[in-house]
């Protein structure tokens, strides 16, 4: 060839190449597991989806997969912590810091915003097909009760409960927001401030009426958002900040909807087995072993080192977290050798049990992992496979419990103490299997105000024991933590009452206050 | 012979001397090809007396009856001395001079001579790295080159090294160089699920011809964007022209633990878990019920029934000790066996190599198993055009460990030192202690998996077959411009298998659980370059190219985890009872650039050149893509001028300078974008979420770099070196910008922030002892030593701490150890303190008493220094290496030292745990809790970072080549013997398995010694 070709075509080829480097299209790509943000709330599969996401963030270990059913007992006085993995012995001992982790935020604020921005797709009505009124209903219904119970999360963790602040140590609410964020512009611009207390319960309140109005019951049933849920956690939100009224009409209301599903002596044990307990109103669901939590952190490798009931011979979890021996005596166990606790590391099987059918769900574990303690089966993988266990967030007789406690509270608006001491019977009616006509009915028969409330609030531990009530129950309030014999007790007024807000977030936002103590 | 010569020649001298008369020398001077020699002088030594050479190399000199020798120097030839014997006619061929100067270097696109570059490149030649018991090249270049710090992260055959050249340039973006093999650029992922798989590991270390790193921003702009970090261009072994050479080479040898540690016996455990039991609950050790608690956790037989002195004789006397180190170590074999063919014509070369090589770890099972295969082939199709290609072909096969790392119960590296040691290994009747199904179901304390039952059954294996692969074309367009393209493929497949077997306690619960990997991953480049080279007069000269490149890479894997096995025998997904998840993954990204560079030289004494490259990367949003990059550089070879031509000091003198930009892109492939993506499954449906906001203002990260370089060459080269002084500034740095997380989003991939890289390398090199007689002793040594200051300048809004990551700090290095300072233990109670924001001691660390404490990532120096001792046929050769100045926290050590006892811990640390008031330790009271009421866990603050200084010896060879008489007789070329050994000494107070790690060592399969010797044979 000519050499003048050659160089010719060589250059011709070298800018053509030029060319096509600057062409665009050369560096497009696509990212396949994810899509577009802009448009991906335009369909109704994908409202759904996005519905279910919210919902699978609740199973989060450091939400309802654990955290917020077994930091209550530890931070409390109803767990002792075992270190047979070293799990939750921080917490148990009140170390300064050792208490609900800064996720409790990001994951409870990632689910509120991800509930703002469908609430927004839904309004902008640009869903394809177009949705009928039950749709609305149905997302707007599930959408509104998530956004009220996340924030219930976020302020009953990070601040006081209306009613027992601490003044000088209370820096307000949690930052309020029922707008989405959906660009790096409006995200970088967010410096919020905590709102006041008031005004989150307020929001939560508002958005649970309307969650109650939209929803139905049984409905959607009770690993989804129902017209019952709604109910019980408005009753609790109305406890919990000390409007008695508007508790007992909650209660009221449910116990009209869903009293039928309260468990009896005969079935209790079975309804925890099963995989979904009777009394449950709301769940969070473990369906798959995708789902499963695993060995670390699962509900029951924290509280148990069985694999199945009774069984010793077989070792599955660390058995974490197991009942104090004060626990103990309210579930009516003794153990051998007493409820001593000089040492309470040594070994130890039941002795004897009282008629309460709840210590059924308390039974000597393995040693697998060391000394065998007393440990609660609540958690047993009743999903079919070890550590996979639907976990109950609102039960029906929490209700009952709540209208007990309305009726029963010195200077409530609705102060009623037969009523109170029906709801309280009915309850343990059904737990004690001597109980009716027993010399205990006749003592609660005699009992004061005072006397009355406080077993209300003692059947209350036994009942929701290791279910993430005990914490929030006493600091709502406003007792101390008494953890003697095990641990130190820690007041009230103590700044360990409340955890850090995430150190990062004070940090790169001057408007947020930090909690006292961090 | 040389001796018996030597010997007759002092005789003749001495008789000589006697006589007195001059005598007549002639003789011939020639070159190595033999070409004559003109104008070469020859001096009778310690005369005046001088000729020089006439055209044909002939001449004749008269010098005084006692001259024993005669000095021939010429330029650009070693001097070489003549000793006189009895005869008077000498014929003498003059070696060229070593000039470190004109060794070929390969710069981007282009291979040039030293002389001739102005850049910062640092060049490790095959000798250096061959033979060397490494899986990977980057292992190798370990302490090689200024300023290039290698660290391997453990010591899994196979497994992650960590390269940073020049300190850490990014925060977020990655920090690896650019790797380019024959052209080809590699990818640089480690896609293996299942044990750790090195990119680079498909390269044969003992096939490469050269190393060349590129350092500074001017060399390195050419590349552009996936330059920030560095260049490192590998170049292979090609063939030249000639009979075809075989050369086999093969070697064996040993890997052995570096160091076992030194734990508590059983005794020693009973004693301490009893004083954390005591301590906790304000008893003393010995109380009855501590001590039965104790016993009864050790599983001795009625434990609850024994007195106080029952219970003290047996805790303190009559517990076993069991071995888990012993029991979970092994010595591994390494075995290497290579084969190579070279040879062609003046039209076509070609080598063909092919290597096998395994590797054991010192710990089951983890090993490392490869066969490769090289071709490179080049042919000159016509005058102008060549042809070539290079492929290698490899596939390795490793077999996983339980972990690479972490504090799995499980994971032998981890648990052997921790395990209680009271734990008997295997029942009487040989059969594994405490395992699922038996009782006792598992080991005592929390440690409780038989790691050898777990790591004997469980199995698993990595396989990688990869293609790397170039083909390339050179047209000579006419004497001075030359087209060059280049079309290259990295092709991976990874697959794997790991299979929880039933029988152990991770599979039990689930009836066997095992869960396999696929992925592949295909990367294309391709460059056009048209590359000119030409000489104006006689003194300037002009050379450099323009070029286009391009390069896509996709990486797809499918996942899939299967539960439910009918017995342990069925490990196939086709026997699982339950599908327990499915994944599928994509990902990918797509460059471009075009390029430009020109370097002038005048008389090869003052050279410039200028650097030029536009590139565009997928990564960035939608208006950012491209970015220029460039940078000028120049030199000046002083030792060309006049005034220095004839100095016998100064044998080579250069100063550098360069000046330039290189870009940064190594972030998440989507990072722009605004995603929605999997949002998890509840209920049976799938959910989606919002899971990243878009930036479109995303754009490059940018190094300027300031380099100045000098090169020395003093007494004829016999000392060379080179000093580089730099300053490395990273604008737009690339952050994960922490947002409030109440937006719903952590973090969005922002350029906002600037650091800065300050160091100073120094290259020094000698022949301590060099003597002209071939076969005497001679000692040559290369010394490296890198400064680098690493330091964040400048954050975003104002800010001096990274919320989110306070080790980023205005002011200090890139993870700066920013935490509360230890201050030791209170000897009147025992328990840890430290110090608060105003200097006092307390007991319970805050958030506000953080304090920085020194660097952590990076040492601020480190280097190396490499002796060769070559005596007659024998080399030997050893090289340290050292780090100095930067903390480390070893999470393994950090569990052998906690003050729980609810793991074993290191002798030292219960020799000097606190017992008595008055004590003064680093070791606080044992507490079965770990931390006392109100106060912090012992291993709060600073308590766990060391400094982590260190030489090491890490390799010495002995060479040993047979001579060329002997191998005459035999018909071979060449036969060398040698014996190798890796990782012999340390220096260094480590006091966990080894200082050489990078993150957290827990439970990672520690650097091993290892012994090889082997044989290399040429026919």
């Amino acid at each position: 060839m000519n050499n003048k070709i050659i160089f010719k075509t060589g250059l011709a080829l070298a800018s053509l190449l030029f060319v096509f480097s600057s062409c665009k299209k050369q560096l497009e790509i696509e990212p396949r597991q994810s899509i577009e943000a802009t448009t991906a709330l335009s369909s109704k599969d994908a409202i759904d989806a996005s519905i279910a996401s919210i919902y699978s963030s609740y199973k989060s270990a450091r939400l309802y997969g654990r955290d917020l059913i077994a930091i209550p007992e530890v931070l409390a006085d109803n767990g002792f912590a075992t270190n047979k993995s070293g799990r939750l012995l921080n917490e148990a001992n009140n170390v300064q810091g050792a208490h609900f982790t800064g996720s409790v935020w990001s994951i409870a604020y990632a689910s509120i915003n991800q509930i703002n921005n469908t609430i927004a797709a839904i309004n902008t009505g640009g869903i394809t097909p177009k949705p009928v009124q039950a749709d609305l209903d149905r997302w707007m219904g599930q959408l509104l009760f998530l956004r009220g119970l996340y924030y219930f999360n976020l302020v009953e963790v990070y601040s006081y409960i209306p009613g027992a602040e601490v003044a000088a140590n209370d820096k307000g609410g949690v930052p309020l927001s029922v707008t989405g964020i959906a660009t790096s512009t409006d995200a970088l611009a967010w410096k919020p401030s905590r709102a006041p207390l008031a005004d989150i319960y307020a929001q939560i309140v508002k958005d649970l009426v309307d969650a109650e109005s939209k929803l139905t019951f049984p409905g959607l049933g009770v690993n989804l958002a129902n017209k019952a849920a709604a109910q019980a956690l408005l009753s609790r939100v109305y406890l919990y900040s000390k409007n008695y009224t508007e508790s007992k009409k909650w209660s009221d209301a449910v116990i009209t909807l869903a009293s039928s599903k309260l468990a009896t002596t005969a079935n209790y044990v079975a309804q925890w087995r099963g995989e979904t307990h009777t009394e449950t109103l709301f769940q969070v669901r473990f369906a798959t072993p995708a789902e499963n939590i695993g060995v670390n952190e699962s509900l029951q490798t924290s509280f148990t080192t069985l694999v199945t009931p009774g069984n010793q011979a077989s070792t599955g979890g660390f058995g974490d977290v197991v009942p104090t021996i004060s626990m103990l005596n309210d579930l009516g166990i003794t153990l051998t050798g007493g409820n001593t606790a000089s040492v309470y590391a040594l070994s130890h099987t039941v002795a004897s049990r009282s008629t309460d059918v709840r210590n059924l769900m308390f039974e000597p574990g393995t040693a697998g992992r060391g000394n065998i303690k007393v440990e609660c089966t609540k958690y047993i993988g009743k999903n079919g496979t070890i550590n996979l266990d639907n976990i109950p967030v609102l039960r029906i007789s929490e209700a009952v419990l709540n209208r007990a406690e309305a009726r029963a509270t010195a200077g409530s608006p609705v102060l009623d103490l037969a009523g109170a001491l029906t709801d309280l019977k009915s309850i343990k009616s059904r737990r004690y299997t001597d109980y009716t006509g027993s010399a205990a009915e006749t003592d609660d028969n005699a009992m004061t105000q005072a006397q009355l409330l406080e077993e209300i609030l003692r059947q209350r531990r036994i009942e929701f024991a290791f279910e993430g009530h005990r914490f929030f129950d006493l600091k709502r309030l406003g007792r101390d933590l008494v953890k003697g014999p095990h641990y130190n007790n820690v007041a009230f007024t103590d700044t360990r009452i409340l955890p850090a807000v995430p150190q990062s977030e004070i940090d790169g936002n001057p408007n947020l206050k930090q909690n006292v103590g961090y | 012979m040389r001796k018996v010569l030597s010997i007759f020649l002092c005789m003749v001298l001495a008789c000589s001397s006697v006589l007195a008369q001059n005598r007549t020398i002639t003789g011939k001077i020639s070159d190595e090809t033999g070409k004559s020699l003109e104008g070469a002088s020859i001096q009778a030594k310690g005369s005046k007396t001088a000729v020089v050479t006439k055209a044909d190399g002939s001449f004749t000199i008269q010098v005084a009856p006692n001259t024993k020798t005669l000095v021939v120097s010429y330029v650009g030839s070693e001097k070489t001395e003549i000793a006189l014997s009895g005869q008077s006619v000498y014929t003498v061929s003059l070696k060229k001079k070593a000039d470190p100067m004109e060794e070929v270097v390969v710069t981007g696109y282009q291979t040039r001579k030293k002389r001739d570059e102005s850049g910062a490149i640092s060049s490790i030649k095959a000798a250096q790295i061959e033979n060397r018991p490494n899986a990977s090249l980057d292992k190798a270049l370990q302490g090689q080159a200024a300023g290039v710090l290698v660290q391997a992260a453990n010591g899994l055959p196979g497994g992650a090294i960590n390269v940073r050249i020049r300190g850490q340039g990014s925060y977020l973006a990655g920090n690896d160089p650019l790797y380019i093999v024959d052209g080809v650029q590699i990818n640089t992922r480690s896609d293996g699920n299942f044990t750790q798989n090195n990119p680079l590991a498909f390269l044969n270390p003992d096939d490469i011809e050269s190393i060349d790193i590129l350092k500074d921003a001017a060399s390195a702009s050419i590349y552009g964007s996936n330059a920030a970090n560095g260049v490192v261009i590998i170049t292979t072994k090609k063939g030249k022209a000639g009979q075809t050479k075989f050369i086999a080479n093969a070697y064996a040898g040993s890997v052995q633990m570096m160091k076992k540690l030194e734990m508590s016996n059983s005794q020693e455990y009973f004693k301490m878990r009893a004083e954390a039991y005591g301590n906790a609950n304000n008893l003393p050790w010995n109380n009855l019920a501590v001590l039965q608690t104790v016993l009864n956790e050790l599983r001795v037989p009625n434990a609850a029934t024994l007195n106080q002195e029952q219970a003290l004789v047996i805790g303190l006397t009559h517990l076993p000790t069991y071995d888990w180190q012993d029991a979970a170590f092994r010595n591994g074999s390494i075995q290497n066996y290579e084969l190579s063919a070279s040879g062609g014509n003046d039209k076509t070369t070609f080598r063909i190599a092919s290597n096998y090589s395994s590797q054991e770890a010192n710990i089951t099972k983890a090993d490392f198993k490869r066969a490769g295969t090289r071709f490179d082939i080049q042919n000159k199709a016509t005058d102008r055009l060549t042809l070539g290609t290079s492929i290698n072909l490899s596939t390795f096969n490793q077999n996983n460990p339980f972990a690479t790392s972490g504090s799995f119960l499980g994971n032998p590296a981890f648990s052997a030192s921790g395990l209680i040691p009271v734990n008997p290994i295997y029942n009487p009747n040989g059969t594994y202690y405490g395992v699922p199904g038996q009782t006792p179901a598992n080991l005592i304390g929390t440690l409780n998996q038989n790691i050898i039952q777990v790591n004997d059954l469980n199995s698993g294996y990595q396989r990688t077959n990869q293609m790397v692969g170039n083909v390339n074309l050179d047209y000579k367009i006419n004497n001075w411009l030359t087209f060059k393209t280049l079309v290259g493929m990295d092709y991976r497949l990874t697959q794997g298998k790991n299979v929880r077997d039933s029988r152990t306690p991770d599979g039990f619960n689930f009836k066997g659980n095992v869960f396999v990997q696929s992925n592949w991953n295909t990367n294309i480049n391709t460059y056009q370059t048209l590359n000119f080279n030409k000489t104006f007069g006689t003194k300037h000269r002009l050379d450099g190219l323009v070029g286009f490149e391009m390069r896509r890479e996709n990486n797809e894997s499918i996942t899939a985890n299967g539960q439910g096995f009918p017995t342990y025998q069925f490990t196939s997904l086709n026997n699982a009872a339950t599908p327990a998840s499915v994944g599928e993954f994509y990902t990918g990204f797509r460059r471009n650039g075009v390029f430009g560079k020109v370097n002038y030289g005048f008389d090869r004494k003052y050279l410039i050149s200028v650097t030029f490259r536009r590139d565009g990367s997928s990564r960035f949003g939608s208006g950012n893509q491209y970015g220029i990059f460039g940078g000028v550089s120049g030199a000046w070879n002083i030792d060309q001028e006049n005034f220095l031509k004839n100095s016998k000091v100064i044998s080579s003198l250069k100063l550098r300078g360069s000046y330039g930009s290189t870009g940064g892109d190594q972030i998440g492939n989507f990072d722009a974008l605004g995603l929605y993506g999997g949002g998890g499954i509840y209920n049976g449906g799938s959910g989606i979420s919002y899971s990243q906001l878009a930036n479109p203002n995303l754009k490059w990260e940018r190094n300027i770099t300031t380099n100045l370089g000098l090169d020395f060459g003093l007494f004829n080269n016999r000392v060379t070196g080179s000093l580089e002084v730099y300053n490395k500034e990273t604008r737009d740095l690339l952050i994960s910008q922490p947002i409030q997380s109440s937006t719903g989003f952590s973090s969005i991939t922002s350029n906002v922030g600037r650091l800065t890289n300050k160091g100073i390398e120094l290259t020094l090199g000698g022949d301590l002892i060099k003597s002209t007689n071939p076969g005497a002793f001679n000692w040559n040594v290369a010394f490296t030593f890198a400064y680098n200051k690493n330091e964040v300048k400048e954050l975003y809004g104002g800010l001096k701490i990274l919320p989110g990551d306070n080790s980023v700090q205005v002011g200090q290095p890139l993870g700066v150890l920013f935490t509360q300072k230890f201050a030791g233990v209170n000897p009147a109670t025992g328990r840890p303190m430290w110090y608060d924001t105003l200097g006092n001691l307390t007991y319970q660390v805050l958030a506000k008493d953080r304090k920085i404490i020194g660097p952590q990532n990076i040492p601020l120096y480190q280097g190396g220094l490499r002796n060769s001792l070559t005596y007659k046929n024998f080399t030997l050769d050893f090289f340290f290496q050292y780090e100095y100045g930067r903390y480390t926290s070893d999470g393994q050590a950090n569990f052998m030292m906690e003050n729980i006892a609810r793991i074993n811990v290191l002798k030292e640390a219960y020799d000097n745990r606190w017992t008595t008031p008055g004590q003064i330790t680093f070791f606080p009271r044992y507490h079965v809790s770990g931390t006392e009421s109100k106060g912090s866990s012992a291993q709060s603050g600073s308590r766990t970072f060391f400094k982590a200084n260190y030489v090491r010896l890490k390799n010495v060879s002995l060479n040993y080549n047979l001579s060329p008489s002997i191998l005459k007789k035999s018909g071979l070329s060449s036969v060398r013997f040698y014996v190798q050994g890796t990782n012999l000494w340390t220096a260094s107070d480590w006091f966990s398995y080894d200082i050489e790690f990078v993150g957290s060592a827990t439970g990672i399969v520690p650097q091993t010694k290892n012994y090889t010797a082997g044989v290399q044979v040429g026919f």
